[in-house]
């Protein structure tokens, strides 16, 4: 269980994040949804205890940071590490025994070459991995889908059903709806640093209409195109 | 680009460019006053610093904006400024072969690009421990190989001194293992208090390095039993001072070292009993720096 609680960030005259309240219960899945800069990945960036915020943050694990694996929008790798020792860096921060990695490489990474030269989908696909060797209780995923192929896209669909199976905390931000309405039991809406919206599985196609309705309007006749 | 590294660095742009002409000369000439070969090992170093413009993805990326023309222009135009001081020296010096031959060198690699993503994996005794040293061993393999290699001239030519020297230079090339700064990532993963995470630091360091220097080391102690004190004495140092790096890494975290650190740095390496108050100093900077990800 997460509680959010007065999460604020600003830099200089730039709110970021203004007042924002959450509840994450175990088991569940969680969307995000909000515009490119709406805060989405600050917002994950407080919970994961990678920035400084004011309000408060809080669960019953303590210290929350050591049981959160956070999925990168763009991980980064250090320089002439292969994909099979970053794993192992990975779990040795966590005190985690690494065994059969192979077995494990679901994706078929080419876990003995340097991640640093993975394309945007295979990075994202070791970095996934790796939280989750780390076993970690919360999992934030900021844009799992993004720049993943169509097939890992549905074992990290599947890899979500059971993590919340197994009764974790997920929260995913998506640019792609489909995939949070495959995945999720409850999208927030984040507009100007506030989640605006709340809304539950039954009416995620309703919001989807929405979505298209703000967002498309009458854009596409303004384009003219010929 | 200079300019901004310059800021990063903590030194005000005035200063550097005032202060960068004399320091080029004083090391220029204290090269040259130092050893006969001065001229070649001058000229390697003025070529090396080209390399740095050889990388595919910097030179697609120039390729696709400029014509191919204007693209070679902006490569020669790189180069040659980037050797100038150099050859400027050389020819001051009447090195007037050395000087042509870097000027040479210089156009010749405004045509060339290198693949800097090399496929081959080079092992390491590392894998248990993979971070800096991993890293490091991968990119500086061939300094380390000369490191070896004047170690064993310097067994072969019964030049006690010139082992220590390349003691010392593997000790300084573990050092620099630690110059990338790695994101608050891969800080806040551990489940470590900061003094904690500081200790596993030093003690995988420590034994990283030894199985780096202790070849050197033992080498140097069997062909030399009578300067084993001597060789434990720079073994010794060679870890403090790796220590002391690691604890000024963090002190600047997540921002990379900058001018005061270097400045402490250097005076500890100078002035080694200076490091009594240096390592308490940065031990401390470093804790409160990776409280910030570490709480």
């Amino acid at each position: 269980m997460i509680s959010i609680e007065n999460v604020s960030i600003s830099f200089g005259s730039n709110i970021i994040l203004n007042n924002v309240h959450a509840h994450f219960s175990k088991g569940k899945v969680y969307g995000i949804v909000g515009e490119n800069g709406s805060g989405k990945t600050t917002f994950f960036r407080c919970i994961a205890g990678l920035q400084a915020y004011s309000g408060h943050i809080n669960s019953e694990f303590n210290p929350l940071k050591n049981h959160i694996g956070l999925l990168q929008t763009e991980p980064y790798f250090f320089s002439k590490i292969t994909g099979r020792e970053y794993l192992q860096l990975m779990c040795n921060a966590r005190n985690i025994r690494v065994t059969d990695i192979d077995s494990k490489n679901i994706f078929g990474l080419p876990l003995n070459e340097y991640a640093a030269t993975y394309s945007t989908g295979m990075k994202k696909k070791l970095a996934l991995m790796a939280i989750l060797m780390q076993e970690n209780e919360i999992l934030i995923l900021d844009e799992p889908f993004n720049g993943v192929d169509i097939h890992s896209n549905i074992l990290i669909t599947q890899i979500i059903h059971q993590l919340k199976s197994l009764n974790k905390t997920i929260l995913i931000s998506s640019h792609i709806f489909s995939t949070l309405n495959a995945t999720c039991d409850e999208i927030y809406l984040l507009d100007n640093g506030t989640f605006v919206k709340k809304v539950l599985k039954a009416e995620f196609s309703l919001l989807e209409q929405e979505l298209i309705n703000f967002t498309v309007g009458n854009k596409i006749e303004q384009l003219k195109l010929k | 680009m200079l300019n901004r590294q310059l800021a990063d660095f903590g030194l005000p742009r005035a200063i550097a460019w005032i202060a960068l002409p004399p320091i080029f000369v004083s090391l220029s000439l204290y090269l040259f006053y130092k050893t006969a070969f001065a001229q070649y090992i001058y000229t390697l170093i003025a070529a090396s610093l080209t390399a740095n413009f050889t990388g595919t993805d910097r030179n697609d990326f120039l390729r696709s904006c400029f014509k191919i023309g204007d693209y070679y222009r902006v490569r020669l135009g790189e180069n040659i400024l980037v050797v100038l001081p150099f050859l400027i020296f050389l020819i001051c010096k009447n090195c007037i072969a050395s000087a042509g031959i870097l000027l040479a060198l210089a156009t010749a690699t405004a045509f060339i690009s290198f693949k800097n993503k090399l496929r081959f994996i080079i092992p390491t005794p590392f894998y248990k421990k993979p971070f800096e040293f991993i890293s490091g061993f991968r990119k500086m393999w061939p300094a380390l190989l000369c490191c070896y290699l004047v170690t064993i001239i310097a067994i072969v030519v019964h030049n006690f001194n010139l082992g220590v020297v390349a003691l010392t230079a593997i000790f300084l090339l573990c050092i620099s293992f630690y110059q990338e700064m790695e994101t608050g990532f891969y800080v806040r993963v551990f489940l470590l208090t900061p003094h904690q995470f500081l200790k596993q630091k030093i003690a995988t360091a420590a034994w990283q390095a030894s199985l780096l220097t202790l070849p050197a080391a033992i080498a140097l102690g069997i062909c030399y039993p009578p300067h084993i004190n001597i060789i434990g004495l720079f073994f010794c140092l060679g870890h403090i001072y790796l220590a002391t790096a690691i604890c000024a890494k963090y002190s600047a975290f997540p921002q990379p070292i900058a001018l005061p650190q270097v400045i402490l740095l250097v005076a500890g390496i100078l002035f080694a009993p200076l490091l009594i108050l240096i390592i308490p100093y940065f031990y401390i900077r470093s804790l409160k720096k990776l409280n910030n990800f570490l709480r």
